[in-house]
């Protein structure tokens, strides 16, 4: 005997709306200059170490 | 994902999305912002609350508006469209404090069944290593990259 199983149901979800006038309203400066900051120290470590890594490998 | 999320408008270079959180505490204007940092090749991801009365981002906050699930969905949402033109691009966030970052930590294991199946999340730890997350591991940040 046969079964069907049903596809799982899909959330009829909202669509994207484009709307540049966002670029006016956030201005010209990026908005999280200190999750920047932040992000910059973390993401140099991590740089950092996969460089070394790679130089022991060679 | 499939978890509902907000109606979003975004610029149409995709690097800025905005929408508006609906519960308890009221309606609450959410920002995202991406933001490259192209000496170190990744995306930052910037969100916070956006108070009209002072004009200012609020990423500190924590608004509590009873709709955390779909706030996050929301966000996710924006990952996939902030990718569609990037499909490489690898994206960074963390939280502004430590115990924000592990609440991060705590929402990505939650909702670990949705985002797993369109995104690789990995954690950065206090070495400086890039592993793949686990749940309630001490991470200084979150790297993620479409599948």
């Amino acid at each position: 005997m046969q079964t069907t199983s049903k596809p799982a149901k899909k959330v009829k979800q909202p669509q994207l709306l484009i709307d540049d006038t966002l670029k006016e309203h956030f201005g010209p400066s990026p908005l999280f200059p200190d999750k920047i900051e932040k992000a910059t120290r973390i993401m140099s470590l991590v740089r950092q170490k996969q460089a070394e890594q790679q130089n022991s490998v060679k | 994902m499939n978890q509902p999320h907000y109606e979003v408008r975004a610029a149409s270079d995709r690097l800025q999305f905005e929408f508006v959180s609906e519960g308890p505490k009221g309606r609450i204007t959410k920002r995202i912002e991406y933001t490259y940092i192209d000496s170190l090749n990744f995306w930052n991801l910037g969100f916070g609350d956006y108070n009209p009365d002072t004009d200012q981002i609020d990423d500190q906050m924590v608004s509590d508006n009873g709709d955390g699930r779909k706030v996050l969905a929301t966000v996710a949402f924006s990952i996939q469209e902030f990718m569609v033109p990037r499909p490489n691009a690898t994206i960074f966030f963390t939280g502004s404090t430590d115990q924000r970052t592990q609440v991060y930590g705590w929402a990505l294991s939650k909702y670990w069944s949705d985002i797993s199946v369109d995104f690789r999340v990995e954690g950065i730890t206090e070495a400086g290593d890039v592993v793949p997350f686990v749940d309630r591991q001490h991470y200084l940040g979150f790297l993620i990259r479409r599948k």
